[in-house]
């Protein structure tokens, strides 16, 4: 009688535990190879599902005391941009000068960003004469971020993310063309623009240069009409990839285009050699370079003043009849579309 | 004078009804595939992960300490 009951009770404790050893096995399995590849999890964790997490043998963001950047005060807000320069440059006079638009700006706390650099950056070639000159002339441009929701919703340290890649962006601009970038703020849009003239209109708080991150994906340059002695003030980021710093050749192409550069084929040699004004999508291990030519225009385009397309084709003097007129400059839309055909006038 | 019969005889099953297999409803690949293939996968595969996702974060935890402790005693 004792011999059968213990038999039942084996039986049943086998019918029930042996799921739940199961169960619980696969759950230590897993607990076992998380623990084993605990970097290439986390890694993963933080480049693709956005998580924010820290990866052991990584340098470690250095989040030091807040930097509490100071409001820009009556700054006119479109058409008198203020590059920070050492000496006075000598440019061209800017197509438009409207009134100064008094602005009173939110002071913007930001983080102070030490991450390294995620590409190799080769060191650029040696400059000689005029090119030296301006490469050692630095200059400062502020720059107020815009943020596509999009982004933000897949992205949700979109701050930090933005933060770095304005760092590392300014990073490789001043090793190449002596070109620093400020971080004057950080908004995120409520709906994402179709157009950038969308956001032109957008508070600058003293910005020279409006970045639109979007969280579209790179397929090819915008068509951009610039001016001859001014650099546009609103440019569009794509995103190259799902990484932590997929939008950086994107920022880099977008301040290329903004500062004059042209963007190359993708058979051109240049491009093949890896400029980041190559019109192709680069993996993210090749080194970042500057091809010659873009740097040269860059370098001489990162003196002029920052111009409101829209605002070109109002200029405070008449153009003499004999004088051929600048370029009207276009703005690209965000999602890249083909330009619509104008309607001609009856 | 004949008594009327009250309870006639029963009549004997029919062998051929009694013996008639049981049909069954026959099952379809779809309903198969997802009670074999992807229901199980998803639960063993969401308990997998799940431990991944402890093991990496809480690597210090008690239960990463206490399986890694359990590992050790074989591996």
């Amino acid at each position: 009688m004792a011999l059968a009951r213990v038999k039942n009770l084996a039986k049943l404790t086998l019918l029930i535990g042996t799921p739940i050893a199961i169960l619980v096995g696969m759950f230590s399995c897993g607990v076992y190879c998380g623990h084993e590849n605990r970097d290439a999890v986390l890694k993963f964790e933080r480049d693709w599902l956005g998580f924010d997490v820290t990866v052991p043998g990584e340098p470690v963001p250095v989040k030091t005391e807040p930097v509490k950047t100071e409001p820009v005060k009556t700054e006119p807000v479109k058409t008198e941009p203020m590059p920070v320069k050492t000496e006075p440059v000598k440019t061209e006079p800017t197509p438009v000068k409207t009134e100064p638009v008094p602005v009173q700006p939110e002071p913007v706390v930001l983080a102070k960003v030490e991450d390294p650099l995620p590409f190799p950056m080769p060191e650029p070639a040696p400059l000689s004469g005029d090119s030296r000159a301006k490469l050692d002339d630095p200059v400062r441009i502020s720059v107020k971020v815009l943020v596509d929701p999009a982004l933000a919703v897949r992205r949700p340290d979109w701050l930090a993310y933005v933060q770095r890649h304005i760092a590392w962006g300014s990073l490789v601009l001043e090793k190449q063309i002596g070109l620093h970038l400020d971080l004057a703020g950080i908004v995120k849009l409520v709906d994402t623009p179709r157009d950038l003239s969308e956001v032109q209109s957008h508070a600058r708080e003293g910005a020279n240069l409006l970045l639109v991150f979007v969280d579209d994906e790179f397929s090819r340059p915008v068509a951009v009409n610039g001016f001859n002695n001014a650099n546009l003030d609103v440019m569009v980021v794509h995103a190259v990839g799902r990484s932590r710093s997929a939008h950086l050749r994107g920022l880099l192409l977008a301040v290329g285009q903004v500062l004059g550069a042209q963007p190359l084929g993708p058979d051109d040699e240049a491009t093949v050699q890896g400029s980041w004004m190559g019109a192709v999508r680069v993996e993210d291990t090749r080194p970042i370079k500057l091809d010659a030519t873009n740097r040269l225009i860059m370098l001489t385009h990162k003196a002029y003043d920052f111009t409101s397309p829209s605002l070109a084709g109002q200029p405070s003097e008449p153009t003499p009849p004999d004088e051929p007129t600048p370029a009207q400059p276009t703005l690209p839309t965000v999602h890249d579309e083909p330009a619509l055909p104008e309607e001609e006038a009856p | 004078m004949a008594q009327p019969v009250r309870n006639p005889p029963k009549k004997a099953p029919d062998k051929a009804l009694e013996k008639a297999p049981v049909v069954e409803e026959p099952q379809s690949r779809l309903s198969w595939i997802l009670g074999w293939i992807v229901i199980p996968g998803l639960l063993f595969g969401g308990l997998f992960l799940g431990g991944v996702y402890v093991g990496a974060n809480n690597h210090d935890g008690w239960i990463a300490s206490a399986v890694m402790w359990l590992f050790g005693l074989f591996w």
